[in-house]
């Protein structure tokens, strides 16, 4: 029972750590928290299935122009709405995020309808057993994936030139301009990765759900582990939606599955009460 | 072929800090500016590096119009700042820390001798270059911040305040390593309450005050002026 616990909870927690990443990078480098990233996952999917049925395009291509769109929506949003934006409070700004992911929400339900789509698996949702265990490929496909993307975020953020801006943008704004590195350039792909780190969580999880306008309020859990991780740490992220996957899941099965959504607002206050810095979270740094 | 600040005016919000001040950093020479705290020295330097817009006057270098660029654009003209508060990336190695320092750059040849030159320069920093840099010493932290203001291979380095919070034999053997850095071809434009540390590695000085430029001559003529001594010399 408690493997199946662990399966079950992994499977959903990578889809929740990859949002919360999608949190965690954004805010470390802008500071700001983007409230619209789960109706940008809810988008992302629309894609999927409008390229897919209204364009007939194969599965590959159509997530490949998913991924693409998500990207350059993350864009606009820096140059539309947060560059011209940047000397007003931090405040009106997550205001903004808000009113982005509403407009999205609601463009989509006057564009596709209130009705929920059918999205395709990546893999075969008939499971199979091994040994005690029942496993499900399209959950294994989900967890996959799911790793391969945190494996090559982190790459990316150690080894490229692309990301060690980033990185040096993170630990001094100020620092990383006076070596040539554009903060505002830096800003924009920032965006762009937190919404492409959310379009794969929202193809990835559409299939296990459903695909509605509201699916994006499956963003809040990416939220709550991002709070659980410490909200300024990326392996933090990571471990609180595997933490938040497996606590839900658990709650569901030896309490009420009734409990399963309540445990990840639980978890999101009792931390905001007793651990401000989250599990894995560092004081801030500032100064050297 | 030089720095030279015209009629320079900055401040933040109303406060005009900076009210028109115009002195020449001449290639290869070392310059300072003196003067008291809320004189207008680091504001200058600030100004100069691209980190805040000016609100009059020009910065030409070597004959390119600076003014108005952003920090980032301006050391890809061949101008680096050391700031006052360093600004160093506190979680990354003192390598990764001079590695980010060439990030205009693509010659790996240069960069490596640039490196090695920094290390001969500061074998401090050579010894630590695994360290995370918020772990350095306070006089290890400027000998990073002024490696990784050379890393960018400037032709004019501008210091803020270099000696701030440093012991007197440190400072000593700082200011010793910027005649070293003149002498691979880098001016540099130096900011320092400490005038005596100053002017003593300086070719030329000018002394401001309240923003504007009070006095300026060669290092030897304002050691020896009588009001610069009782001002600052003590």
């Amino acid at each position: 029972m408690l493997g199946q616990i662990l399966i079950s909870g992994i499977t959903a927690g990578a889809v929740y750590a990859l949002v919360a990443l999608g949190f965690v990078v954004l805010h470390r480098g802008t500071r700001v928290v983007h409230f619209g990233l789960g109706d940008q996952m809810t988008m992302s999917a629309y894609v999927v299935v409008i390229a897919q049925v209204f364009l007939g395009a194969p599965f590959a291509i159509a997530v490949l122009l998913s991924l693409g769109v998500s990207a350059a929506f993350g864009v606009a949003i820096e140059r539309g709405v947060m560059r011209p934006l940047r000397r007003a409070p931090l405040l009106v700004m997550v205001i903004a995020t808000l009113a982005i992911g509403g407009a999205l929400r609601e463009g989509l339900r006057a564009s596709m309808g209130p009705l929920p789509w059918p999205v395709p698996f990546l893999l075969s949702p008939a499971p199979f057993t091994m040994g005690d265990l029942m496993l499900v490929p399209a959950n294994l496909a989900v967890v996959g994936v799911a790793l391969a993307v945190m494996s090559g975020l982190f790459v990316i953020l150690r080894f490229t030139r692309f990301g060690r801006a980033i990185v040096a943008v993170y630990e001094n704004p100020t620092g990383a301009a006076i070596v040539g590195i554009s903060v505002p350039g830096v800003h924009a792909r920032l965006w762009g990765l937190a919404s492409v780190l959310a379009a794969v969580a929202g193809i990835l999880v559409a299939p296990l759900i459903t695909l509605s306008p509201d699916m994006g309020t499956i963003g809040i859990k990416g939220f709550a582990a991002a709070i659980l991780g410490g909200f300024n740490s990326l392996p933090g992220a990571v471990a609180g939606g595997i933490l938040l996957g497996i606590a839900e899941t658990a709650a569901g099965v030896y309490v009420s599955t009734a409990m399963k959504d309540i445990i990840s607002y639980a978890l999101l206050i009792l931390c905001v009460l007793l651990l401000p810095r989250g599990l894995f979270g560092k004081a801030e740094s500032r100064k050297v | 072929m030089s720095l030279e600040i015209a009629g320079l005016e900055a401040g933040y919000g109303s406060a005009r800090v900076v009210q028109g001040i115009s002195f020449t950093v001449p290639k290869g020479s070392i310059v300072t500016l003196l003067g008291p705290n809320g004189a207008g020295k680091s504001t200058t330097l600030r100004v100069i590096a691209g980190l805040l817009k000016p609100l009059g006057g020009s910065i030409m270098l070597d004959g390119e119009r600076l003014d108005g660029l952003a920090a980032d654009v301006v050391v890809r003209h061949g101008l680096a700042l050391v700031p006052e508060r360093r600004e160093l990336f506190p979680s990354l190695s003192v390598a990764e820390n001079l590695a980010l320092g060439a990030y205009t750059r693509s010659d790996r040849a240069g960069i490596a001798s640039d490196l090695d030159m920094v290390f001969t320069l500061f074998p401090r920093l050579k010894e630590r270059r695994q360290q995370y840099a918020r772990t350095l010493s306070g006089g290890e932290q400027q000998m990073l911040a002024i490696g990784r203001g050379l890393m960018s291979h400037p032709r004019y380095l501008l210091l803020d305040e270099p000696s701030l919070g440093l012991a007197p034999l440190l400072i000593a053997e700082i200011f010793r390593k910027l005649s070293d850095v003149r002498v691979g071809g880098t001016a540099i434009l130096l900011v320092e309450q400490n005038a005596l540390a100053a002017l003593a590695v300086a070719d030329y000085g000018y002394v401001l005050e309240t923003g504007v430029v009070q006095l300026e001559g060669t290092s030897a003529s304002l050691s020896a002026d009588e009001a610069v001594r009782q001002t600052y010399l003590r």
